[in-house]
């Protein structure tokens, strides 16, 4: 293994955690999850070499794993993970121990719109309005219109108040 | 708890994935719909001036004038075709990744109307004239005749001109029909995102 490639996968690795929730909130099923994390991977690797460091690199891969996931390919059906926390039920009562179980932040998220989606997660990674709106490639302004009614939205899918 | 701390205890580890760069860089190649285009992009030029030798040959063998007007048309649009096939090839090998995530979708949704429309232009001139060629190189062929002397029945120029007149539209409409089987699901989803993200809604 050469030795920028090996700097490249333990940069990964340190950051991967950015991979696995974007690829969470994408994928519909567990071939998708890996064919996209294969495809994020390779694609970093791909602009490595134009990496200048001058942005952090968390950031850097952020927009690459989006640039990937939104210009991939992708399967229609949504499916909801076999393996997420509680499946979201409506429910009329309103006493504690009779309340409907707390839908999982993925799944909320994964009713959004895919740019929408892109939007939250960022906010969600700390990144501020500059940051989100440099990557994704439209105005702070727009971003901070848009996160505001990402919000209200998932205010509706999650019934309280974020 | 608020939903960024929820958010920061979603699980950030899954063993399925950690596998997978384990021995390195993952050697598949990419599933990326664009380099699926390029490929396919770079192969038609390729064979697209191998097959402009071929009429060349065809040309010098029939020297006569239907088939010099013929066969050079479609080795004209075949020649155009390639080019402008090698042209996009070239365009789409530009470093696109290091453009923000609006521009990334725009750019492959710019490249695969680009590819869309060879593809039906293509369909559009260079099938049906060429089938008119084949046509006429076909018959004087299979008759040991001459094109000039077949062509002089009347019927021949005739059923020449039904054939190209039926091929135009059914190779045009077949183009279009394939560039939207293989890329149009593909095509409206990007352009759907770049809607989404333009809008202010």
């Amino acid at each position: 293994m050469q030795v920028n490639e090996k700097t490249f996968l333990e940069l990964l690795q340190q950051h991967q955690g950015i991979i696995y929730k974007l690829v969470l909130l994408y994928a519909t099923d567990n071939e998708e999850k890996k064919d996209l994390y294969q495809e994020i991977v390779l694609q970093c690797w791909k602009s490595y070499g134009s990496f200048k460091h001058e942005a952090k690199f968390s950031t850097w891969l952020y927009r690459i794993a989006l640039n990937t996931i939104l210009t991939q390919k992708r399967k229609e059906t949504v499916i909801d993970y076999t393996d997420s926390v509680e499946t979201y039920s409506n429910s009329l009562s309103t006493t504690p121990s009779q309340a409907a179980p707390l839908p999982s932040i993925p799944w909320a998220i994964r009713q959004l719109a895919e740019t929408d989606r892109a939007i939250i997660s960022m906010h969600l990674d700390g990144y501020d309005h500059a940051e989100i709106a440099m990557v994704l490639g439209i105005s702070q302004n727009h971003v901070a219109v848009k996160l505001h009614r990402i919000k209200q939205q998932l205010k509706t899918i999650l019934k309280f108040d974020i | 708890m608020n939903i960024k701390q929820q958010w920061s205890q979603v699980e950030a580890t899954d063993d399925d994935l950690a596998v997978i760069i384990q021995q390195g860089i993952p050697k598949k190649p990419s599933k990326d719909p664009i380099q699926k285009i390029k490929r396919n992009l770079l192969a038609n030029s390729i064979i697209g001036f191998i097959i402009a030798i071929g009429y060349v040959v065809i040309i010098v063998k029939f020297a006569e004038l239907p088939t010099f007007l013929c066969i050079g048309l479609v080795l004209l649009f075949t020649l155009w075709a390639s080019v402008k096939s090698l042209g996009l090839f070239v365009q789409m090998s530009k470093p696109m990744l290091q453009h923000s995530v609006l521009q990334q979708m725009q750019q492959h949704y710019t490249s695969i109307q680009h590819w869309m429309k060879i593809q039906q232009q293509v369909g559009l001139f260079v099938y049906p004239v060429a089938a008119a060629g084949g046509f006429m190189v076909g018959g004087s062929l299979s008759s040991g005749k001459s094109i000039s002397i077949i062509m002089q029945k009347p019927i021949m120029p005739i059923a020449m001109v039904i054939v190209t007149a039926l091929l135009v539209p059914l190779c045009y409409k077949m183009a279009k029909w394939m560039c939207k089987k293989s890329f149009g699901k593909y095509a409206n989803q990007l352009k759907q995102n770049i809607e989404s993200l333009q809008s202010e809604q």
